[in-house]
């Protein structure tokens, strides 16, 4: 995978992480998982800048930034505050594979970004359910 | 990328360092430098990464061994570290130091600071999470310097993971786990 190539990829599972966290945000109820619903507030506006610090990254790099699809297919069927969870869970850790790659195939300041971006979505994931692990975002070991 | 592959990747680094292609006309000259000069680049991040991940372990260890009540907490951070320290030390020959600044230095006092474990486990708790807040931080420079993708993806993983640990750490540490 090329650095540009590592680029469009982060950005294209940034806007679908933007997608599943509008429609998580959605139904969340605030009155009833409050922490839930913050978190996934939360998340949703770190992922939305992150699409558009990607979005100039790809732009920087002389591309034109891949689009969003017209929708995505959720986690699950989110409906249920478990499920709601279980989303946002999967979705981290899906970020957290994608920046995991692109810390392989970038360097410099695109490189730090995807360091940065790493270990926050390893420890966002906690906030969400899930656990630590030996190493995150990188399945096969 | 299968493990055996990104293991291939560190220990395609290590025996290049091994096996590099030197002249005899440069031998003399090359024995005269410190090891690192001819030690591939990565093998010596890995050696650093190695270090690091070791420190952090024994500290572990210790603090287990003289807070029984800690060991519960510490079972998850253990066996990360150990789980690190076992696929950074197939990528480093036996004759590859780290580098001044990562290795530890023995004291003439007694064991060294980094594992030397505080008597109150409060304290004791709050110096491991630090230990992998600074594993954290030193991992990921490791992974930034790199210069195969491959294994700096390994390190960002592997500082990630010491942000997780510190993060459940400092997390039971508040709740009181480390007692008072």
């Amino acid at each position: 995978m090329t650095p540009l190539q590592a680029l469009q990829h982060t950005l294209a599972g940034e806007h679908a992480a933007v997608y599943v966290y509008g429609v998580i945000g959605a139904r969340v109820s605030v009155s009833q998982q409050p922490d839930l619903w913050q978190r996934v507030g939360e998340a949703y506006d770190l992922h939305r800048d992150r699409r558009d610090n990607l979005t100039a990254m790809v732009r920087a790099a002389g591309a034109d930034p891949v689009a969003a699809e017209v929708s995505y297919e959720l986690p699950n069927e989110a409906r249920t505050p478990g499920q709601l969870q279980q989303a946002a869970l999967e979705t981290e850790q899906r970020c957290a594979a994608v920046y995991a790659d692109m810390v392989g195939s970038t360097s410099g300041a695109n490189r730090q970004w995807a360091l940065d971006a790493l270990e926050d979505a390893s420890v966002r994931l906690l906030g969400f359910g899930g656990q630590a692990e030996p190493f995150p975002g990188v399945g096969e070991l | 990328m299968s493990r055996r592959a990104a293991l291939a990747v560190l220990a395609a680094a290590a025996a290049g360092a091994v096996a590099g292609c030197t002249p005899a006309r440069e031998q003399h000259r090359v024995r005269r430098r410190h090891v690192e000069a001819k030690v591939d680049p990565d093998v010596a991040v890995a050696a650093d990464a190695l270090a690091g991940q070791k420190a952090v372990l024994e500290l572990i260890a210790a603090t287990q061994e003289r807070h029984k009540g800690l060991a519960q907490v510490l079972t998850q951070p253990l066996t990360t570290q150990q789980a690190h320290v076992a696929v950074l030390a197939r990528a480093v020959p036996d004759d590859v130091s780290p580098s001044p600044s990562t290795s530890p230095s023995p004291s003439p006092s007694g064991p060294d600071r980094r594992t030397r474990v505080p008597g109150d486990p409060a304290r004791a708790l709050q110096k491991v999470v630090r230990a992998e807040q600074d594993l954290r931080t030193s991992t990921k420079r490791l992974a930034f310097n790199a210069e195969s993708g491959a294994f700096a993806r390994i390190l960002g993983s592997m500082a990630a993971a010491a942000a997780q640990q510190a993060a459940v750490l400092e997390t039971a540490r508040a709740a009181g786990q480390g007692g008072s």
